[in-house]
């Protein structure tokens, strides 16, 4: 059987070692024969070493950070033979430096519990983020302990904050260390509950996993089949290979505004606020010659940043209108009607400046829309592990940032092209049986395959342009212009910063004004 | 004795140097022409070098110990690496596309000639406003499409032999060979687009090109269609167009075969549409090339 260690850390006073004292009293340890504890720091309550010896437990202390080394638990092993470690740690030392000391085989790092004093969380969050973060993000259990004063609403936010960070990790409240839930299933080692449970949960994978290799026998037993996937996998590859390198610049840009803050003169008058400022974003895009889904970091970059959420949604709309490339596009699908392209660069202008301005006018703000409390998250984790002096150090930050984004990104782009490659095998034929004479089934057919084609900015103008045998100019215009607009993968990534329920709202908003947009524009062309 | 080591940044690594190994190989062995257009090939270097410079700045990382991290969401990574190496591309020549782009192919009747429908109007409409609601009610009243055609090809005609007479057709006569225009795949798709965009002018001239056999539901039994793939971006947009051709020995040939047919161009009515024909058609064996599809060189 193995060795478990667990490890209490948490700032000085945290109440580490009412905690400790606590489990090593509960039911929890009580089967336990020989008991190592290993402090690494001497808190206010003293440890009763009288008691402790009645109990088997025998007291190891670590005075300096250098002591941590790779004889340590060896030595334990073979000196003491415990059944049992737990490691009092210091909250300011690196918690890598002790997780990745060598042990030996039949020792097991089992829980990383981080304590904390649930009035002083927020302070110490926001002084000492960068020493904080590490022991919260390999933590198993946050305990919050001298919370009574704190209200109930407080409670909630401070589980949002340990989230943010570590979406995985359990945080409770403690009140009676023998019944809290949260502590029973992690250490518990006897009789564990949890086994049933887990026991399923590994069935329901395994059969899972059979089903999928069942599935892929099917699919290469049959030719058919076989072909019908190899074409959805051939597009959903396609679109991935495309996308890489606009995700990449895309990520590099997005770290770049994060760690260069007031990159500009542009990213000022976004964040200025004033009515003059929807003009600028509205055409701030032009200098920016990215495609749609490298421009979805660059928003969740700007609105992390907490830029004005008018502005930077204007910005966000009109920034695929404006995009130089994307005019070219225009000109070479329409080579026949060059005034198409204006059109396109117009319409997207006037739908952003006015969802912007309606935003201001019913007086959102970015914190009202945005996920949860992203303070201390604004860049990534690796990048606040680095020191940057200097513009060598800043560019290191910036290289690391964009590799976070990257990996964020491309998730939510492999989601998305995956949805829209299946969608386009299927789409070509019941989209035919859609196809009326009348302009407004026209005009709702181009709108759902907008949200659901995720076809690029960059690239749209020539898809739509091979609608033009069944549909009128107009509502493939409205195709071109809402694609990157309402595209399902764009609203995919920016779900990641933005609330469902605010780009829900955003979506019928650019809806309802394009259709007002579209159909004045139906006079005229 | 073991040791703690950052799982996060090893899947990482991991995730990274096998799409950079799955692009280079895509980039070699040429099957990224399968996917996306050429133009993509610069960017698609450049991620691989940053893909492989962010694998390198990762290396240091994976000693630094990290205790319940999540790797499950990197899951997600899987399904395209995994879909690349159980579904490798292949061409349209093999019979697994037929299925993938039936669709298209099927749909081409429909796809090309109102294609060219458009292109006739656009061409006469560029500096007319008629040409919008005329286009507007050749769809609304799709039934009375043969006279909306054939008025717009006599506009064009008479817009042509005002203006642009000269020109079109004589683009490609650096191309002819013995009377022949040999069209070669870097200026097919602008030659496609100019037979069907200026048809009376090209009625008469005899052509040459690499093409594969497809047949549609509502041929002729002599006919069939020598068409190819365009690509405009990606494989997501990939649509088949080609031209009919009527010959003798139809039944001899196989779909999809690669043929290079050598004919004279004449008008054809389809479904209502004037589209170009080829008679008098020879046809010889074609060899599959290395790029199967027709990319627009536009932008």
């Amino acid at each position: 059987m193995a060795t478990y260690i667990d490890i209490i850390t948490g700032f000085l006073e945290s109440g580490k070692t009412t905690v400790i004292n606590e489990l090593l009293q509960s039911n929890y340890l009580k089967e336990f024969r020989k008991i190592i504890v290993v402090i690494c720091e001497e808190g206010f309550t003293e440890y009763d070493e009288e008691k402790f010896k009645k109990m088997h437990v025998e007291l190891l202390k670590v005075e300096n950070e250098s002591d941590l080394n790779d004889d340590l638990f060896i030595q334990i092993a073979e000196e003491y033979t415990p059944d049992y470690i737990l490691v009092e740690y210091n909250g300011t030392w690196n918690i890598s430096n002790i997780l990745g000391l060598k042990i030996p085989f039949e020792n097991k790092f089992r829980n990383v519990v981080f304590v904390s004093d649930a009035g002083n969380f927020r302070n110490q969050l926001s002084n000492m983020a960068t020493v904080m973060q590490p022991h919260i993000l390999n933590s198993d259990i946050v305990i919050f302990n001298r919370f009574e004063k704190l209200h109930q609403g407080m409670q909630k936010k401070l589980t949002r904050d340990i989230k943010n960070i570590n979406p995985r990790t359990r945080v409770t409240f403690i009140n009676e260390f023998e019944t809290d839930k949260i502590l029973k299933e992690r250490f518990m080692t006897f009789n564990n509950p949890e086994n049933t449970s887990m026991n399923f949960k590994m069935n329901l994978k395994v059969g899972i996993f059979l089903a999928l290799c069942f599935s892929l026998l099917l699919i290469f037993e049959f030719p058919n089949a076989y072909s019908y996937t190899q074409s959805i996998v051939t597009v959903f590859l396609s679109i991935l290979m495309q996308a890489i390198p606009f995700i990449l610049l895309g990520a590099f840009i997005s770290a770049g505004i994060q760690i260069f803050a007031s990159t500009g003169w542009i990213m000022k008058q976004i964040s200025k606020g004033s009515w003059y400022s929807f003009l600028i974003a509205s055409v701030a895009g032009f200098f920016m010659p990215i495609c749609d889904c490298g421009m979805v970091p660059i928003i969740s970059g700007l609105l992390k940043k907490e830029t004005p959420l008018p502005q930077t949604i204007t910005f966000w709309l009109s920034s695929s209108a404006v995009s130089p490339i994307v005019i070219i596009s225009m000109l070479y699908a329409f080579p026949e009607q060059p005034y198409l392209a204006v059109v396109r660069v117009i319409t997207g202008l006037i739908i952003g400046i006015m969802v912007g301005v309606i935003l201001k006018l019913i007086n959102l703000e970015t914190k009202d829309v945005t996920k949860g409390n992203r303070r201390v998250q604004n860049i990534g984790k690796d990048v606040l592990e680095l020191k940057y002096d200097g513009v060598k150090g800043k560019i290191e930050a910036v290289f690391a940032g964009a590799k976070v984004e990257f990996f964020r990104v491309a998730e939510y782009v492999i989601i998305g092209a995956l949805i829209s490659a299946v969608l386009q095998t299927i789409m070509p034929q019941t989209m035919k049986s859609f196809i009326g004479n009348n302009i407004i089934v026209q005009f709702i057919v181009m709108i759902v395959a907008a949200m659901l084609m995720s076809t690029c900015s960059t690239s749209n103008a020539f898809i739509g342009r091979s609608f033009s045998n069944n549909f009128s100019t107009v509502p493939i215009l409205s195709f071109i212009v809402m694609g990157p607009m309402l595209d399902l993968k764009n609203m995919v990534m920016l779900s990641e910063i933005l609330k469902k329920r605010f780009l829900l709202f955003l979506a019928t908003l650019v809806i309802i004004e394009s259709a007002i947009v579209f159909g004045a524009l139906s006079f005229f062309l | 004795m073991g040791r703690k080591k950052n799982m996060e940044a090893i899947v990482q690594v991991f995730i990274l140097i096998a799409i950079a190994c799955l692009l280079i190989d895509a980039m070699i062995s040429k099957k990224v022409n399968y996917y996306v257009h050429p133009r993509f090939y610069v960017g698609i270097w450049v991620s691989i070098i940053v893909l492989i410079l962010f694998a390198i700045s990762l290396i240091s990382k994976i000693k630094k110990a990290r205790h319940n991290v999540n790797i499950r969401h990197y899951m997600i990574f899987a399904i395209p690496l995994v879909a690349a190496l159980l579904f490798p591309a292949t061409g349209v020549n093999s019979k697994d596309m037929t299925i993938a782009n039936s669709d298209i192919v099927a749909s081409n009747s429909e796809q090309k000639n109102p294609n060219s429908e458009t292109d006739n109007n656009t061409i006469d409409g560029t500096d007319s406003d008629s040409y919008d609601s005329e286009s507007m009610t050749n769809e609304e009243a799709m039934a009375d499409t043969t006279d909306a055609t054939a008025s717009t090809q006599e506009n064009e005609q008479a817009n042509d032999i005002g203006e642009e007479t000269v020109g079109i057709s004589e683009k490609y006569a650096q191309y002819e060979v013995d009377g022949v225009m040999v069209i070669n795949d870097d200026i097919f798709a602008d030659w496609y687009c100019d037979v069907y965009d200026n048809l009376d002018e090209f009625v008469g001239k005899k052509c040459q090109y690499l093409a594969q056999v497809y047949s549609m539901e509502d041929f002729e039994e002599n006919q069939f269609l020598a068409g190819r793939y365009f690509m405009v971006c990606c494989a997501a947009d990939l649509v088949g167009y080609g031209i009919v051709c009527e010959t003798d020995i139809r039944s001899e040939l196989k779909d999809e075969e690669w043929i290079t047919v050598t004919g004279t161009i004449s008008e054809y009515e389809y479904n209502g549409y004037m589209v170009p024909l080829l008679t008098d058609v020879t046809i010889t064996e074609g060899e599959a090339p290395d790029v199967e599809y027709i990319y627009y060189n536009n932008y």
